[in-house]
């Protein structure tokens, strides 16, 4: 692939899929800016990456993918400040409360790994075999991962009624 | 018979993002400083009516510091790495742009504008930004830039 195939192909990949993954970020980061910053890192892990990039529609859970990567780093990143700044005397920064409502309190009862496939299932409207792609998993072990977080999803909210 | 999965689409904070160009524009300049590849803006020229009043609010209201000038004509202004010139049209078509400027201190700017009875509108979004509209309607965009 010549360098500028690379650029003008990259170039369109963050035409279509920028919101998207925008989207993916703004749903799971604590700010607009922590945000932009996954949505920019994961563009620019791609950018280093594009050799690998699945073409079509495999594309965007790909993406996914590195975004989610992108938001745990940030994350340990962030932890690992507030623990430099708490060792040395200072105030942690307060965390913005996330808006709740019954489904999502509900959700937040559950483990990590049912959040993000139910959220993956749910927000980002992903089959079980694109998960698969996200999470690094296999189709099958999506499948059942989902079907699992849905039931205890379901018994999470009739437990609240 | 609850569809949680249908119940919990309906609870996605985030349906639609409304993005501006300017934000989008952001987003790729961000993404190209992380790949290595920049393309420096050097200049934006704004043609407005009211020469003084718009350099007022430029200068007075977002607080641009002046490079040069020539008094009723032009003003070349800092605006963090590109220069930002005030042209007076005499005659000639104002021009229409989006403003989108990221400062340290957002909190500085509104103090100057209300200080003045500039008006400053929310942002369409719940984002921590302020809008405002230069003499001539340009709307300018001011976000945090952290």
């Amino acid at each position: 692939m010549c360098w500028v195939d690379a650029d003008e192909r990259f170039r369109q990949l963050f035409q279509r899929h920028f919101k998207a993954v925008l989207a993916y970020a703004l749903r799971r980061a604590l700010s607009r800016s922590d945000a932009d910053d996954v949505a920019a890192e994961t563009f620019a892990i791609v950018w280093r990456r594009m050799d690998q990039l699945p073409t079509g529609d495999a594309a965007l859970p790909w993406l996914y993918g590195v975004a989610r990567r992108s938001l745990a780093n940030q994350r340990r990143s962030r932890r690992r400040a507030e623990a430099l700044v708490t060792r040395l005397g200072g105030e942690r920064p307060s965390q913005e409360a996330e808006p709740r409502s019954a489904v999502l309190d509900a959700l937040h009862r559950l483990p990590e790994a049912d959040r993000e496939i139910l959220r993956l299932a749910a927000w980002e409207d992903l089959q079980a075999r694109e998960i698969a792609v996200v999470l690094d998993i296999t189709p099958n072990a999506a499948a059942i991962r989902l079907h699992r977080a849905r039931r205890r999803l379901k018994a999470e909210l009739e437990g609240a009624e | 018979m609850i569809d949680e999965l249908e119940v919990l689409r309906r609870a996605n904070p985030v349906q639609e993002i409304d993005i501006t160009g300017g934000q989008a524009a952001l987003l790729w300049a961000a993404v190209n400083r992380r790949r290595g590849k920049t393309m420096h803006l050097q200049t934006v020229t704004v043609w407005c009516r009211d020469w003084h009043a718009t350099r007022a609010f430029y200068v007075g209201v977002l607080g641009l510091l002046v490079q040069v000038e020539e008094d009723g004509r032009f003003c070349v202004l800092d605006a963090g790495g590109t220069t930002l010139c005030i042209d007076a049209a005499h005659g000639k078509p104002v021009s229409t742009a989006q403003l989108l400027f990221r400062v340290d201190d957002l909190d500085e700017i509104r103090t100057r504008a209300e200080a003045i009875d500039y008006p400053v509108r929310e942002p369409r979004d719940s984002s921590d930004s302020l809008v405002l509209s230069d003499p001539d309607g340009r709307e300018v965009i001011i976000q945090p830039s952290q």
